[in-house]
């Protein structure tokens, strides 16, 4: 997966199984990961040294748009991984983000932040 | 007219329909009083509005001031109005029957949300809608509920896509991990009922009506995580000693479940719940401080059958785990539920965990 590679992408994620599965896999393509489990570490991880973003919505903590916001004032690619029903009148108003219903199949979330990257 | 045309029957006749047709306005009236209708009549060309006692009082508009359709419209909530202007516009143009819901903002008062239906009850002489005659009754209770149940369903919906999600990540990684199908499929299993005890316990504690819905106590999640296994214990001695203050917020339900499910699995493969027989000890109490302790312990009466040696991704040590990832899954839960492992002590003839968690 050569869009990936060397790239560091922040996976937002809560749930810690999901996030390391994430995190392992990503590793396989060859990119680096940052994880961020609350709402403060995801946007301290969106103003850092990251290329790409996978975000769960709904954190034990609240919601994760602040760090969305970041990262889309920054011009970064991000993808949102949601379990909620319907993401997309809530997520409208991030018109470069792509969202994905969780539980989205590994292959294509991968496949996804590939098409954004390059 | 004479005493004879009196009581003519045409006469008595027209009495009797009379005090039928007064009976049935009395009945109508306390009906609609009953059912806290009001009822209004509408004319269009001169805007005026007639509103009974009921009326007046669900849009508070007190005393007896003439009433116009702009007064109330006044009244309606800025993100409704359009659309209740439009459905009465729509009924005076088309001559067909109106409805609508709305939110109301009388002055001063609190929002509430009014139910309206109506229909044109007069016309010009050319056959052009004149008035509009209707009610409108309050249904602030029954939009709370309905958002309430909204609500729900999407919190719903969330934690069985999130369980989806956790099911997969287990497959994921079991198959990068795990040696031994049988075993693997055993926690996949113990896991998959896990999830959907959590599910089940969350969803029948939403549909009550407190404050903390959605919280489940944790004896019931302990008795029922465990119930395959007090209910088969074989030569096993179980026994649980759950504090009945002790509950957990929904969204923690699953992780305690999960938690459960794995040290269970495990028992009976290394521990007291197998074949060399024992004593299981679960117990739960609160310290005061927000946060309890649950505590597993497992005495063996013979010895134990070999632990698979391995070594969890932290470099943990041996695990007695089902699959090859026990600490992987230990750290899922411990990380849903906040908590801390407190003590894990592997011996002989004794197995035994501690965490603290926080509870509500």
């Amino acid at each position: 997966m050569p869009a990936l590679h060397g790239h560091t992408i922040l996976v937002v994620e809560d749930e810690f199984l999901i996030a390391l599965n994430l995190e392992m896999s990503l590793n396989e393509a060859g990119a680096r990961v940052r994880l961020a489990a609350t709402v403060d570490e995801a946007v301290r991880g969106a103003g850092g040294e990251v290329h790409a973003a996978i975000l769960d919505v709904s954190l034990a903590d609240g919601e994760v748009f602040p760090a969305a916001d970041v990262l889309a004032r920054r011009g970064l690619p991000f993808v949102f991984h949601s379990g909620h029903a319907a993401p997309e009148a809530r997520l409208a108003r991030y018109p470069g983000a792509r969202a994905l219903a969780k539980p989205a199949h590994e292959g294509v979330l991968l496949a996804t932040l590939e098409e954004m990257l390059s | 007219m004479t005493a004879a045309d009196d009581a003519s029957p045409t006469h008595r006749r027209d009495e009797l329909r009379h005090a039928a047709r007064e009976d049935l306005f009395h009945r109508a009236a306390l009906a609609l009083d009953a059912g806290d209708m009001g009822v209004f009549e509408w004319t269009a060309s001169t805007d005026e509005l007639k509103g009974d006692r009921n009326f007046r009082r669900l849009w508070d508009l007190g005393g007896d001031a003439p009433l116009t359709g702009e007064t109330v419209f006044a009244r309606v909530h800025p993100d409704d109005v359009d659309m209740l202007r439009a459905e009465v516009a729509r009924s005076v143009e088309t001559g067909g029957d109106y409805k609508a819901q709305f939110r109301i903002r009388p002055p001063g008062g609190a929002e509430r949300w009014l139910g309206a239906r109506g229909r044109v009850t007069g016309r010009d002489a050319d056959g052009t809608p004149a008035t509009l005659t209707g009610l409108n009754w309050d249904i602030t209770e029954a939009k709370a509920q309905e958002e309430r149940l909204e609500r729900l369903a999407r919190e719903m919906n969330h934690r069985v896509n999130n369980s989806f999600a956790v099911i997969a990540s287990l497959l994921t990684l079991g198959s990068r991990t795990a040696r031994d199908v049988p075993s693997f499929a055993q926690m996949m299993t113990a896991q998959i009922h896990a999830l959907a005890d959590a599910h089940r316990l969350a969803a029948d504690h939403a549909l009550d009506d407190s404050d903390r819905s959605s919280d489940v106590e944790m004896r019931t999640l302990v008795e029922t995580a465990l119930g395959a296994w007090t209910r088969n214990a074989g030569d096993a001695r179980i026994a649980l000693d759950v504090d009945p203050s002790v509950s957990l917020p929904a969204r923690h339900v699953s992780g305690m479940a999960m938690l459960l499910y794995e040290l269970a699995t495990n028992a009976t493969k290394y521990g007291a719940l197998g074949d060399a027989g024992g004593t299981l000890d679960v117990t739960v109490e609160a310290r005061g401080d927000g946060t309890a302790r649950f505590a597993w312990r497992e005495r063996l009466d013979g010895p134990r059958p070999p632990l698979p040696e391995r070594t969890g991704p932290e470099g943990t040590g041996p695990l007695p785990s089902s699959s090859g990832f026990g600490t992987v899954l230990m750290q899922h839960c411990l990380s849903l539920l906040g908590a801390t492992m407190d003590e894990r002590t592997v011996t002989e003839d004794g197995f035994a965990v501690a965490i603290s968690f926080p509870h509500r």
